[in-house]
């Protein structure tokens, strides 16, 4: 579950990136975060990463306010979150099979465990016959294939995506949204910022519309609002 | 952490290393440099050490006791003397001895001294004291001149204090210099690790997002460090021990040729090759490893 609770983000430069923001996603709930250039998706994403503090207010998940996480404990909660960005961000002298492999070392998974896993997502992902291909020799669909499973293959409780179409062609976005859509029905919470208005308007998704740092609109089964084009 | 993470560790580390052969290279040569000078410190040191310990094992003091004393009473004056610390022989000369050696050493001139024997021997007793160390010498002085026995003592102290003088001022110029060196090496690592971190901020952003701890990421800069400075002990070690070698050989042939060099006896290697090796090792991986977690503490931040 993840809960905000007046969140007001205000940046050093004096941006007011989030006012007062209030709403609560379920655990397994799939909910796109909407809205123009600048409406504050990136800014809500990397709240609940814990990436940057709110000015003001609470973010609670799984439980904990975790605008109180201590220094030291925010690599581990991070470990319960897949991420997934626009710019797939793979380590790019590591293979895909690498890549993957990669977030379970750093979590100290078992050798045994991480040879049974890492094959078990990359076939899921489709990405099966790519596993010693370098991120180089990908297109931006593998990649992004790739960053899915590199995200998932820790089974987070939640998938949070900016933008995860925000490179691809209409089809192979579509592909993407199948993959996510998947992982969201193995009971995994999914939270995604886009502009991709066919993708939301197709998906019958709950979604929440910002515009300029404020909750305009939060609807189930919703589609691309128009507050949401116009700015 | 589990042993097969440091494996992940160490692959890391050389994997750096080598994608960064320039900077990887001039760290080594710069802790390499550093422990160059040790070593030529540490070999002046130990050498001159081991010429001033020869010569402090010489270190002597004569004491002439008053001419009109008994033997018995120049008996009880040894027997208080002995009980000083730092001396480890006390030669006891009476007159008479005296006498006959000097005749010997006058050889066929040594009817020159006719009639000077029994009460008319002109000598006094004379004691030669040899002292372990230098640094004992004052106190025995001191409490020699207090025996009213005692009419003359006599000491040579400038070689030795000249000698020790040397070793200190050695010591204190090679570990200034290396001091220097070692900061110049810590600037250059810390630049390694930087040029590292910078290349590498994106994948180190990605390690985080995936929840990475400080400390895995931070291992694999450590254990560069440490490498490098492993590398850097080897090269230094190879390079000091055997030019030190060259120069034995060296003067072993001059020795030959001319009789100053067999003055003064350079230390064979093997006396030392244990305390550089070890000393550079830990000095090496030392520089290395600290350069890397004040680096990584540093640039990592974010
Ligand atoms: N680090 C920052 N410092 C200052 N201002 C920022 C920073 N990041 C974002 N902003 C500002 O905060 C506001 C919200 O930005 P945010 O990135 O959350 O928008 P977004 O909805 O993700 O936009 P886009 O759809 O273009 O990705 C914008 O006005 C932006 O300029
Ligand atoms: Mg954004």
């Amino acid at each position: 579950m993840i809960q905000f609770k007046n969140v007001s983000k205000v940046y050093e430069n004096g941006t007011k990136a989030l006012s007062n923001v209030n709403f609560t996603i379920n655990s397994g709930e799939f909910v796109f975060l909407v809205g123009a250039s600048g409406a504050g998706k990136t800014t809500a994403v990397k709240l609940i990463l814990r990436e940057i503090l709110p000015t003001q207010g609470e973010i609670i998940v799984n439980g904990r306010d975790i605008t109180k996480l201590k220094k030291k404990e925010i690599p581990y909660y991070r470990r319960n979150l897949g991420v997934v960005f626009q710019d797939f961000r793979l380590l790019p002298d590591k293979t895909v099979y690498e890549n993957v492999a990669f977030a379970m070392e750093i979590v100290e998974a078992r050798e045994r465990d991480i040879r049974r896993q890492v094959p078990s997502v990359l076939s899921m992902v489709g990405l099966a016959s790519k596993a010693e291909s370098y991120p180089h020799q990908l297109s931006g669909g593998e990649q992004q294939r790739a960053t899915l499973a590199r995200a998932i293959v820790n089974n987070p409780s939640i998938l949070i995506a900016d933008e995860p179409t925000g490179n691809l062609d209409p089809d192979t976005a579509m592909d993407i949204m199948r993959l996510i859509n998947m992982i969201n029905h193995r009971g995994t919470t999914v939270i995604m910022a886009t502009h991709a208005s066919e993708i939301v308007d197709a998906m019958k998704k709950r979604v929440i519309t910002f515009k300029k740092g404020i909750v305009v609109r939060d609807e189930e089964k919703g589609g691309y609002a128009n507050e949401a084009s116009n700015i | 952490m589990k042993l097969r993470t440091y494996k992940n560790f160490f692959k890391e580390a050389l994997r750096n290393i080598f994608r960064n052969r320039v900077m990887s290279l001039a760290s080594i040569v710069a802790i390499m440099s550093a422990l160059f000078i040790l070593g030529v410190v540490l070999i002046l040191a130990f050498n001159l050490e081991h010429i001033a310990g020869g010569l402090e094992s010489k270190v002597e003091i004569s004491v002439f006791l008053d001419k009109d004393i008994g033997s018995n009473q120049a008996r009880a004056v040894v027997e208080q003397i002995e009980k000083n610390d730092g001396i480890y022989e006390i030669e006891f000369i009476s007159k008479e001895e005296g006498l006959a050696q000097w005749k010997k050493e006058l050889g066929e001139k040594g009817d020159l001294l006719e009639g000077y024997e029994g009460n008319n021997n002109p000598l006094p007793d004379k004691l030669i004291l040899r002292i372990e160390k230098p640094e004992y010498v004052d106190g025995i002085i001191s409490i020699l001149n207090d025996i009213p026995e005692v009419d003359k003592v006599n000491y040579s102290q400038e070689v030795v204090d000249s000698i020790s003088r040397i070793v200190q001022t050695t010591r204190l110029v090679g570990l200034l210099l290396m001091l220097m060196l070692i900061i110049i090496a810590m600037i250059i690592i810390n630049n390694t690790i930087k040029i590292n971190v910078y290349s590498r901020r994106r994948e180190i952003r990605i390690m985080k997002y995936i929840g990475a701890t400080d400390s895995y990421i931070r291992w694999p800069y450590i254990i560069e460090g440490f490498t490098l400075g492993i590398f850097a002990a080897f090269f230094a070690g190879a390079l000091v021990i055997g030019g030190y070698n060259l120069l034995l050989s060296r003067a072993g042939q001059m020795a030959g040729n001319y009789a100053f060099f067999n003055l003064f006896q350079l230390l064979p290697t093997e006396k030392m090759i244990y305390d550089i090796s070890l000393t550079f090792l830990l000095v090496g991986c030392g520089v290395g490893i600290i350069a890397s977690i004040i680096s990584t503490r540093k640039h990592l931040k974010a």
